[in-house]
């Protein structure tokens, strides 16, 4: 695999239906061994890639990953890479669950704390409370969803907050998909180019498969290992050439579609998975051209 | 990093040993940088008090009307991209970029002709004052390979920047496809709260990453910004090795960050109307002062100007205020670019002292 291909492996995103597969333990170390190997960093080269790694663990809930995230989160820590969690803000405030001591356990030092499925009836004391206890816990909270719930909370007007940087995510593909509806144009990119480098990474899917990116999740022609699998990753000459193109420009494909208000996906990522589906459907000379290139 | 000393308790070995080290440290660490930041304009429609950059319709009360050439800025792109620890990112600011949109296009499509990867922009969003309008310049931009949006917008804005423009920006932004990242500034008695409330609700949910943080009392917000209502920080110990961006001001001059540092005389390390951005990148990569101030901090400067009398003190708001404050003054700038200057000479001459060993000992 080529240093630039493996260049865009240096970081791991596990996306865990329940809990993250036990072999991910095993698999960590051998496949950052791999990255700093091949990028020469054990040799005393490219020691910058060592910048910015990341382990982010992305799961419906938290708590039932707390037993393999405990273990997760140190070894990722020991290897260079830093933990990144998503926590949605019923979860975090459950009376139940410990989420501070969960986090300090897993050394997470990124949660991306999800209102969007919070109740109307969520006390605005105790988000206060939990965002404050993070920033104090040195854990730095990215807030996903609409603004005006974060607002609510009365959590924008707070000094703690105001005097450090935050991050907000509204995610409002709902609102994207309703000004769409309404605008008097439809939704159209005249040029493709959209790199895709920041989006790739090793992505675990729940049954342990490896995918170079979110939006090929679950496309067969583009599982590049498992967990259980031997390292190196067996990327083809042909796919390493896809990726080192997808990562400077995009694959290059657009589509006029709707976009869909639940999915994770950013919105070109759903524009490049639409037609790289319909582009390896059987039937399709273009899909024919793909898998054979594939 | 251990300065080489003339101690006569190391032996020439270790000597030997740590000039070795010094001189591969360039290639094994060299300085990285995450873009290329143009800021081909000191000139701005808007005159905030906040402004970092001081900016204004006249141009800059720091460095006064200034600008780079279109034609200045192709040859900057094409030139930069040979510097190998520059990540491929190429962004435009001003002052305000805007001002002259056709020169934004084009610096867009060069950049993305000549393989930028990353092509992004810092605007106030001014043009924004229809809806249509603001749709085509999105179109246009994205068209001409703009990816990301960064929109500067907060209580000072409101007083030259009407905020229909910035949630006409948000929409069109999303409709045609161009990310965008709503930047918000922040006092004792400004809010996040109250930036927004300015703005169309469905606008802002449309925005693609709101971020937030406090003013830092640099450029015009020295002077404009009432001291208490500023927020200090507590620690000034990190360093910023991770996060530089090359940045060239209006007036040709080379920084390693546009976070203040950039509106100085002092940590400027030359200017591209003089000399190729490579070459200074070499110095840059070389340079003592630089390489102590971003691996290690700072905070590292302090010791040296508390020898030579002058007093930081510790109200600071993060150690990009702490930077600006030692290098927009020239007596301070001057001890420590002194201070390494020496360091420098010394280590030359300890190599002069060493090669022939070094020699003997290759040819053995």
């Amino acid at each position: 695999m080529t240093r630039q291909v493996l260049h865009l492996f240096r970081s791991a995103v596990v996306l865990s239906d329940d809990a993250p597969p036990a072999a991910l333990l095993a698999w960590l170390p051998r496949w950052d061994a791999l990255v700093k190997q091949n990028l020469g960093i054990l040799d005393g080269e490219n020691l910058h890639a060592l910048y910015g790694r990341a382990l982010t663990l992305l799961a419906p809930a938290l708590r039932p990953c707390a037993a393999e995230l405990s273990a997760l989160g140190p070894l990722a820590r020991e290897l260079g890479l830093s933990v990144a969690v998503n926590l949605s803000l019923a979860e975090a405030l459950s009376p139940d669950f410990d989420t501070l001591a969960l986090l300090a356990r897993a050394m997470v030092g990124t949660v991306y704390l999800d209102a969007r499925q919070a109740p109307p009836s969520t006390p605005s004391a105790d988000v206060l409370h939990l965002v404050r206890a993070l920033r104090s816990a040195g854990v730095n909270p990215a807030l996903v969803g609409p603004v005006a719930r974060w607002n609510s909370f009365g959590l924008l007007d707070e000094p703690f907050l105001n005097a450090g940087t935050v991050h907000f995510a509204p995610a409002g593909r709902a609102a994207l998909s309703s000004l769409l509806a309404s605008g008097p144009s439809p939704f159209e990119i005249r040029n493709s180019f959209d790199p895709c480098k920041e989006r790739l990474a090793v992505f675990v899917a729940p049954d342990g498969g490896l995918y170079p990116c979110h939006g090929l999740v679950g496309v067969e022609p583009f599982r590049i290992g498992s967990l259980d699998g031997e390292l190196p990753l067996h990327i083809t000459p042909r796919q390493q050439d896809l990726l080192s193109s997808w990562s400077a420009a995009g694959p290059g494909c657009l589509g006029c579609v709707e976009p869909d208000p639940d999915s994770p996906l950013p919105l070109i990522c759903e524009l490049h998975k639409a037609e790289l589906l319909a582009s390896s459907h059987p039937t399709s000379h273009a899909g024919h051209q793909t898998l054979r290139a594939l | 990093m251990e300065y080489l000393s003339p101690n006569p308790s190391i032996s020439q070995d270790d000597q030997f040993d740590i000039l070795n080290e010094a001189m591969q440290l360039g290639s094994l660490m060299p300085v990285t940088y995450q873009g290329l930041v143009v800021e081909n304009t000191s000139a701005c429609n808007a005159k905030c008090r906040m402004c970092y950059q001081a900016a204004g319709p006249t141009g800059s009360d720091i460095l006064g009307k200034a600008s780079l050439s279109p034609e200045q800025v192709e040859i900057l792109l094409a030139d930069a991209l040979h510097i190998p620890s520059l990540a491929r990112r190429f962004h435009l600011a001003g002052g305000e970029a805007f001002l002259r949109p056709a020169d934004c296009f084009r610096l867009f499509r060069t950049a993305r002709s000549l393989g930028y990867e990353d092509i992004t922009t810092t605007t106030n969003a001014y043009w924004a004052y229809t809806p249509n309008r603001a749709a085509a310049i999105c179109q246009e931009a994205r068209d001409a390979g703009l990816r990301r949006m960064e929109i500067s917008w907060d209580f000072w804005h409101l007083d030259h920047i009407r905020a229909d423009c910035v949630s006409n920006a948000l929409e069109a932004g999303a409709r045609f496809g161009i990310s965008t990242v709503l930047r918000i500034l922040t006092t004792q008695s400004h809010s996040i709260a109250e930036a927004l409330s300015h703005l169309r609700p469905d606008a802002l949910e449309l925005a693609t990453e709101i971020q937030s943080c406090p003013v830092f009392p640099t450029g015009r917000a020295a002077s404009e910004i009432p001291p208490d209502d500023i927020f200090y920080g507590q620690d000034l110990g990190g360093n910023c090795h991770a996060i530089l961006h090359l940045t060239v001001n209006a007036r040709g001059n080379v920084y390693p960050c546009c976070a203040g540092a950039d509106q100085t005389q002092g940590l400027s390390f030359g200017n591209i109307h003089q000399e190729s951005i490579r070459d200074i990148a070499v110095r840059m990569n070389s340079s003592r002062l630089l390489r102590t101030l971003v691996f290690f901090g700072v905070g590292a400067l302090e010791p040296i100007l508390r020898e030579h009398g002058v007093q930081l003190g510790d109200r600071f708001s993060n150690i990009c205020h702490l930077c600006w404050e030692i290098f927009s003054r020239p007596e301070r700038a001057a001890i420590v670019h002194q201070f390494f200057r020496e360091q420098e000479l010394h280590e030359a001459q300890r190599l002069e002292q060493l090669l022939p060993i070094l020699q003997s000992a290759q040819e053995s």
